[in-house]
C-alpha cells in the first residue's frame, strides 16, 4: 500500500508530536538549555492539540489497518495533548531547582504523550501495546526522574520499581487475553466476539469470556480498579507531583478510550457474565476507593485513591452502554473522563504550584488556612474538590449527572444505589480537606505562595478553573449525534 | 424577568459585599442589607390581581441546556411570593442578628449569606426540576462554609453532618427527577424537565411508590422530620445566629414547599397511599421532638427540636391534602419561620453576651434583662400556640384538616401542643426565674436588648400577630394554588382510577 | 364589700331558677329517669354533711382532736387534703414517666443510628486499609488473586 501524502494529514497530531521529540532530542544534543526544551515542548504539544481540533469536524477514516482517527480519537487526542502542555507548564517551575539533568524529562513526557495519541486512536491490539508500552515506559522514567535529589529518592524509585514490576505482569495478562481473543476471532483487530466469522472455529463461550476478562483486567490495572488498585497509592505518593498528575490524567484517559472502544466494538456485554465481573469490579472500585480515603491525610494517596473511586463511576457509564440506545453512555464517559482530568489536573496542579522538587506539600495541615493565605489557589482547590465530590456549579456535577441519566435508562439500581454511597463516603474527606483550608492559618510551617515565580502555572490554575466552572461547551462539542 | 433580578441581585450583591470589605470593613453588612431591601420592596411589585385568580406570575422560559431539554424556567405564584417574602424578611432579620456578632472576615460571610438566600429565591420560584435541583444544592454550599467558618466549637462536625445528610439525599432526589425525565422521555418522545410536563407522566405501581420515596426522604431531610432529622440539632447549635435565623426560618421551608409542590402533585396516587405513612411519621416527629427537647440543656439544642416537632404539623397537613390541612401546612411554615428564627435569635443573643448555651448554668435573668424576658416571653408562647397569633393559626388549621384525614393520628398529634407549653415554659423558668447564679460564666456583658434588637424583634411580633389576628391576608395568597394542587391531584388520580 | 357577696349568696341558691336561653345551644336535651333512691341520695348527702360540720364545729359535740387521734383518719386527711392523691396519680402516670424518657433519650437514640453507620464506615476503613502494606509481593499475590476471583465468578457463574 502506498502512503502519499494526503494519507499522513489525519495523522498530523501524532506526527507533530513525534517531531517534537525529535526537535528537542537535537536541541538538547547541541546545547543544554531548560527554558528552550521546555518551550519547544509546549509548543509541539500545543501544535498538536490545535491540529487534531482543526481536523476534528471532517475526519474520520482508517489510517493504516492499525489506527483509526475519527472524532471520538481526535477528541481524546486534544485532551490528551492539552493535559500534557499543561502538565509540561506545571513541572517547569516544580523541576527548575532539580540538581541534576532536567531536560530529558520533557522529551519522557512528549514520547509517552506519543503513546496515549495512539491509544486513543487504536482500533488494533497491536497498536494498543504499542502506544501503552510506549507510555509505560516513559512513565517508569518519569516516576522515579529525581533519583538522585536527596529527599524524595528512595520513595521516586520505590514507586518506579513497583510500578515496573506489576505494569510488567499486567501488560502479561493483557497479552494472554489478547491471544485467546485472536484465538477466537482470527483477528488482532477489535472486532466482534459474538457473531464470529464461521472460517474461525472458535474456542466455545468459556474461552472468549475468560479471555475478555484477561483483556479486562490488564486494562483494570493500568486503570487501577480494584482489586488491581494497591499499587496507586504507593505510586502517586512516591512520584514527583507533576508526573503523579501525569499518571493520573493522561494515563487513565488513553486507557479507558481503549477499553470503551474495544468493549463497544468486541460486543462483550453481549454476555451476562462479562456484565457481572465489570459491575463487581466497580462496585468493589467505588467502595474501595471511597474507604481508603476516608481517614487518609496525605494528599496524593487521597487523590489516588478517590481516582480508583472515579474510575468506578465511569464503569456504570459502560454497562449501562449495553442496555441504553443511542450515544449516552459514550457521551457520559466522555464527559466524565474530560471532567475528571479536569478536576485531577487542577488539585494536583495546586498542590503542584506551591511544591517544589526539593519540597512537596502533600499533608493536609500544610494547606491549613489556605483560604486566608492565598484565596486564589485556595478557591482554585476547593473549587476542583468540590468538582471531584460531584457538587453542582462544577463539571464533576455534569459528569455524574450524565452517569446517573444513563444508569437510570438503563435501570442499574444496585450500581446507582453504590454510586450514591460512594458519594456520600467521598464528600467526608473532600470536605475534610476544604475544612481545613477554612481554618485560622497556621504561619508557622506554611508554605509562600509567590505568583511570580511561576505565573504561568496560575494562568493553567485559572484555565481549568474557568473550565471547571463553564461545562456545557462539552455538550456543544459532543452531543450533537444525539 | 423580575425573579431574575431578584435572584441575580443577591448573586451580585454578594460579590460586592465580599469585595467592598478592602474599603472599609464596615461595608459588607451595608451593602448585604441594602441588597435585601431592595430584594424585598422589587417583591411587593409580584403582589398583584394576577396572584389571587391562582395565575403564575413574572415567568421567564429559557432554553438552557437543550440537550436535556433543560431550561431556565422561572415564575411565581401566590405560594411560592408569600414565600419569597418571607425569605427576604428572614434575609434581612439575618442580616441585622449578624451585625455586631459577626466582625471576622465580614465580606465573606454576606457574601455566602445573600447566596444563600439567592439559592433559596431559586428553589421557591424554579419550575424546571433541574433548575430546582440546581438552585436546592446552590444553597448547601454557602450555607456549609457559614456553619464551617463562623460556627462554635463542634463546627466541623456539625458542618459536615449538615452537607452530607442534605447532599446523599439531594442525590436520591436527582435519581428520582431523571427517572421521571426519563419516563417523560418515553411517553412523549422528548426529555423534558419542565414541571407541566412532568406533571402530565404516568408513572405505576411500585416504581412510582419509588421515585415518590426519592423527592420524600430529600425534602424531608430538609425539613426535617424523623428519622431524617438528626443533623438539626447539631447544625443549629453550632452555626452562628444568622445561620440559625436562615436554617430555622427558610432553609428548612424549602423542604415543606418541595412537599407541596413536587412530592404529591407529581405523585398523586403514591403520595395517597403512602400518607398514613407520612402522617405517622409527622405524629412521631411532633411527640418524640418534642420530648427529646425538653431533655435539652444547650438551649439552642432544644430550639431545634421544637423546631423538628412544629414542622410535623407541617408534614401532617400536607399528607392530609385538604385545603384546610394545607393552608395550615402553609400558615405554620410561615409562622414559624419568625417565631423559630426570633428564638434562635434570642439564643444567639444570649450565647453572645455570657458565652454559654447550658441552660444549667442560668436563672434568674428577668432581673437583669427584662426586656429579653418579655420578648423570649412573646415568642415562646407563640410557638407553643397561643390563639391569636400566626403559630395557633397554622397548627390548628393544619390539625383541623388533619382530623377530617386521619382521626388517630392527629388526636395523638394534637398532644404535641401541651408537650410544647412544656418545654416552652421550663424554658422561661429555667433561664428567667429563680435565683441569679452567675458562678459558670462572666456575666459582666449580659446587658438588655438594644434598640435596634428590639426593632427586629418588633418586627417580628407584628407579623405573628397579623397572621393570628388576620390570617385571611396570607391564606387569600396561597388558596387559589392550593386549590389548583389538590384538584389537579385529585384529577389524576380519578382519571387513573378509571381507567 | 359584703354586698357582691351576698349578692352572689343570693345567686347561688336562687341562680338554678333563672332560665338561661341554652336550648338553641345545646339542643332539646332529653329526659333522664334518674331513681327515687338516687334522688334521695343526692339531697340528702349535702345536708348530712351540713349537720356533720355542725356537730363539729359548732357545738363541738365530736372533739376534733379525738377525730383526728386514728391513724386511719390521719391517713385520710392527708389523702383528702392532696385533693384525692390527684397529683401523685398526675405524677406517677405522667409527669415520671415524661421526665424518664426524657432522661433516656437526651442524646436522641436516633442520632445512635447515623453514629453507626459512622463507626461501621471507620471499621471498614480500618480493615481494607490493611491491604495497603507496601510490599510488591503483597501487590503482586493480590493482582494475581483478584484475577481468579474474576475469571471464577465470569466462567463459572
Amino acid at each position: 500500500m502506498d502512503i502519499t501524502l494526503a494519507d499522513l494529514i489525519p495523522l498530523l497530531p501524532l506526527l507533530i508530536t513525534t517531531g517534537t521529540v525529535v526537535v528537542s532530542m537535537t536541541v538538547i544534543g547541541i546545547k543544554r538549555d531548560y527554558g528552550l526544551t521546555v518551550a519547544i515542548t509546549i509548543a509541539g504539544l500545543l501544535l498538536a492539540a490545535l491540529s487534531a481540533a482543526y481536523l476534528m469536524p471532517s475526519t474520520n477514516l482508517q489510517v493504516t489497518p492499525l489506527m483509526v482517527v475519527d472524532q471520538y480519537s481526535l477528541f481524546f487526542t486534544v485532551v490528551t495533548c492539552a493535559t500534557a502542555m499543561f502538565i509540561a507548564i506545571l513541572s517547569y517551575p516544580y523541576l527548575a531547582n532539580l540538581d541534576d539533568h532536567k531536560e530529558e524529562y520533557y522529551l519522557l513526557l512528549t514520547i509517552a504523550t506519543i503513546g496515549a495519541i495512539v491509544m486513543v486512536s487504536s482500533n488494533h491490539f497491536v497498536s494498543t501495546i504499542l502506544g501503552l508500552e510506549t507510555l509505560s515506559m516513559s512513565l517508569y522514567g518519569m516516576v522515579a526522574y529525581p533519583v538522585h535529589a536527596e529527599k524524595s529518592a528512595r520513595f521516586s524509585l520505590e514507586a518506579s520499581v513497583k510500578y515496573l514490576v506489576l505494569s510488567a505482569a499486567a501488560s502479561g495478562i493483557l497479552l494472554f487475553g489478547i491471544a485467546l481473543v485472536y484465538a477466537q476471532t482470527g483477528t488482532l483487530e477489535f472486532t466482534s466476539v459474538v457473531n464470529v466469522p464461521s472460517i474461525t472455529e472458535g474456542l466455545g463461550d468459556g474461552f472468549t469470556i475468560a479471555a475478555l476478562i484477561l483483556v479486562f483486567v490488564g486494562i483494570a490495572f493500568k486503570l487501577s480498579l480494584a482489586p488491581f488498585h494497591m499499587w496507586t497509592p504507593d505510586v502517586y505518593e512516591g512520584s514527583p507531583l507533576p508526573v503523579t498528575t501525569y499518571l493520573a490524567t493522561v494515563g487513565k484517559v488513553a486507557m479507558f478510550v481503549v477499553l470503551l472502544r474495544f468493549i463497544e466494538v468486541s460486543e462483550a456485554l453481549a454476555f451476562d457474565s462479562f456484565i457481572l465481573v465489570i459491575s463487581f469490579v466497580a462496585v468493589a472500585s467505588i467502595l474501595a476507593g471511597n474507604l481508603l480515603a476516608l481517614v487518609q491525610s496525605n494528599l496524593k494517596r487521597i487523590l489516588a485513591y478517590s481516582s480508583i473511586a472515579h474510575m468506578g463511576y465511569l464503569l456504570i457509564a459502560i454497562v449501562a452502554s449495553y442496555f441504553v440506545q443511542g450515544s449516552i453512555s459514550v457521551e457520559a464517559v466522555t464527559i466524565y473522563l474530560v471532567a475528571y482530568v479536569i478536576m485531577s489536573a487542577g488539585a494536583f496542579g495546586v498542590a503542584s504550584v506551591v511544591s517544589s522538587s526539593e519540597q512537596e506539600f502533600n499533608r493536609i495541615e500544610d494547606y491549613q488556612g489556605l483560604f486566608w493565605r492565598s484565596p486564589w489557589l485556595a478557591a482554585v482547590f476547593t473549587g476542583m474538590l468540590l468538582s471531584l465530590a460531584g457538587i453542582p456549579l462544577t463539571i464533576g456535577f455534569i459528569g455524574k449527572f450524565y452517569i446517573f441519566f444513563a444508569g437510570v435508562e438503563a435501570a442499574l439500581w444496585v450500581l446507582l444505589a453504590v454510586l450514591i454511597i460512594g458519594s456520600g463516603i467521598g464528600l467526608y474527606y473532600y470536605l475534610r480537606i476544604v475544612y481545613c483550608m477554612l481554618l485560622a492559618a497556621d504561619i508557622e510551617q506554611g508554605f509562600e505562595v509567590s505568583i511570580g515565580r511561576n505565573i504561568s502555572s496560575h494562568a493553567v490554575l485559572a484555565f481549568l478553573f474557568v473550565l471547571l466552572g463553564r461545562p456545557w461547551y462539552l455538550s456543544n462539542a459532543i452531543g450533537d449525534d444525539h | 424577568m423580575i425573579l431574575v433580578w431578584l435572584i441575580s441581585i443577591l448573586f451580585i450583591g454578594g460579590i460586592i459585599a465580599w469585595l467592598s470589605e478592602r474599603v472599609n470593613p464596615y461595608y459588607p453588612r451595608l451593602i448585604a442589607l441594602i441588597t435585601v431591601l431592595l430584594d424585598l420592596v422589587l417583591m411587593l411589585s409580584l403582589l398583584g390581581a394576577e396572584l389571587a385568580t391562582g395565575g403564575w406570575v413574572a415567568g421567564i422560559d429559557a432554553a438552557w441546556i437543550p440537550r436535556f431539554g433543560i431550561s431556565f424556567y422561572l415564575a411565581a405564584d401566590g405560594l411560592s411570593v408569600l414565600l419569597l417574602l418571607l425569605t427576604a424578611f428572614l434575609g434581612v432579620i439575618a442580616i441585622g442578628s449578624a451585625w455586631d456578632e459577626i466582625k471576622d472576615r465580614a465580606g465573606f460571610f454576606y457574601f455566602n449569606l445573600l447566596w444563600t438566600l439567592a439559592g433559596v429565591l431559586g428553589v421557591f420560584t424554579a419550575l424546571d426540576l433541574f433548575l430546582f435541583f440546581f438552585f436546592w444544592e446552590v444553597m448547601l454550599i454557602p450555607m456549609y462554609f457559614i456553619i464551617a467558618i463562623w460556627g462554635h466549637e463542634n463546627k466541623n462536625y456539625a458542618a459536615m453532618k449538615f452537607f452530607i445528610f442534605t447532599q446523599v439525599t439531594g442525590m436520591l432526589m436527582l435519581v428520582s427527577i431523571l427517572v421521571l425525565a426519563y419516563f417523560h422521555y418515553i411517553q412523549s418522545g422528548f426529555v423534558s424537565f419542565n414541571y407541566h410536563d412532568l406533571l402530565t407522566v404516568e408513572t405505576y405501581g411500585p416504581l412510582e411508590m419509588w421515585i415518590m420515596l426519592g423527592f420524600f426522604i430529600a425534602f424531608t431531610t430538609k425539613l426535617p422530620s424523623v428519622p431524617f432529622h438528626s443533623w438539626l440539632p447539631d447544625a443549629h447549635s453550632q452555626a452562628p445566629t444568622a445561620g440559625s435565623v436562615i436554617l430555622a426560618g427558610i432553609l428548612l421551608k424549602t423542604g415543606a414547599y418541595g412537599l407541596i409542590r413536587f412530592a404529591v402533585p407529581l405523585f398523586p396516587e403514591a403520595s395517597m397511599t403512602f400518607a398514613p405513612f407520612a402522617m405517622t411519621l409527622a405524629a412521631i416527629s411532633i411527640l418524640y421532638c418534642a420530648k427529646v427537647a425538653f431533655a435539652q440543656v444547650d438551649i439552642k439544642r432544644l430550639i431545634a427540636y421544637t423546631s423538628v416537632s412544629h414542622m410535623g404539623f407541617v408534614t401532617l397537613g400536607v399528607y392530609a391534602w385538604n385545603e384546610q390541612a394545607l393552608q395550615g401546612a402553609v400558615m405554620t411554615m410561615l409562622a414559624h419561620g419568625l417565631s423559630a428564627a426570633a428564638l434562635f435569635m434570642l439564643a444567639g443573643g444570649l450565647q453572645h453576651r455570657i458565652h454559654t448555651r447550658n441552660m444549667l448554668d442560668m436563672g434568674g435573668f428577668w432581673a437583669k434583662v427584662p426586656r429579653m424576658a418579655v420578648v423570649v416571653l412573646f415568642f415562646s408562647i407563640a410557638a407553643l400556640g397561643m390563639p391569636g397569633l400566626g403559630n395557633f393559626i397554622g397548627e390548628f388549621l393544619a390539625l383541623l384538616g388533619a382530623f377530617q384525614a386521619n382521626v388517630p393520628l392527629t388526636v395523638i398529634s394534637a398532644f404535641g401542643l401541651i408537650f410544647a407549653s412544656v418545654y416552652s415554659l421550663w424554658v422561661i423558668q429555667k433561664v428567667f426565674h429563680g435565683e441569679f447564679v452567675n458562678s459558670e460564666f462572666d456575666d459582666s456583658h449580659l446587658t438588655d436588648l438594644t434598640h435596634r434588637e428590639m426593632v427586629y424583634y418588633a418586627a417580628m411580633m407584628i407579623g405573628l400577630i397579623w397572621m393570628g389576628m388576620y390570617p385571611q391576608s396570607f391564606l387569600t395568597l396561597s388558596q387559589p394554588v392550593l386549590i389548583d394542587l389538590i384538584s389537579s391531584a385529585e384529577g389524576i388520580v380519578t382519571s387513573v382510577v378509571r381507567n | 364589700m359584703n354586698g357582691p357577696l351576698i349578692l352572689l349568696i343570693i345567686l347561688s341558691l336562687m341562680g338554678g331558677f333563672i332560665a338561661v336561653p341554652l336550648d338553641p345551644v345545646f339542643g332539646q336535651s332529653e329526659e333522664h329517669h334518674v331513681s327515687g333512691l338516687l334522688h334521695t341520695f343526692m339531697v340528702a348527702t349535702p345536708l348530712i354533711g351540713i349537720a356533720i360540720s355542725f356537730l363539729i364545729f359548732y357545738t363541738k359535740t365530736i372533739p376534733v382532736e379525738k377525730l383526728m387521734g386514728s391513724s386511719f383518719a390521719q391517713t385520710l386527711h392527708k389523702f383528702w387534703n392532696s385533693g384525692w392523691g390527684f397529683d401523685w396519680l398526675y405524677d406517677r402516670l405522667i409527669v415520671f414517666p415524661f421526665l424518664w424518657l426524657a432522661r433516656i433519650n437526651r442524646a436522641d437514640v436516633i442520632d445512635g443510628f447515623y453514629a453507626l453507620v459512622v463507626e461501621i464506615s471507620r471499621a471498614a476503613n480500618g480493615m481494607i486499609i490493611k491491604t495497603q502494606t507496601g510490599y510488591l509481593r503483597w501487590y503482586a499475590l493480590s493482582v494475581a488473586a483478584g484475577l481468579m476471583v474474576l475469571i471464577t465468578l465470569g466462567v463459572l457463574l
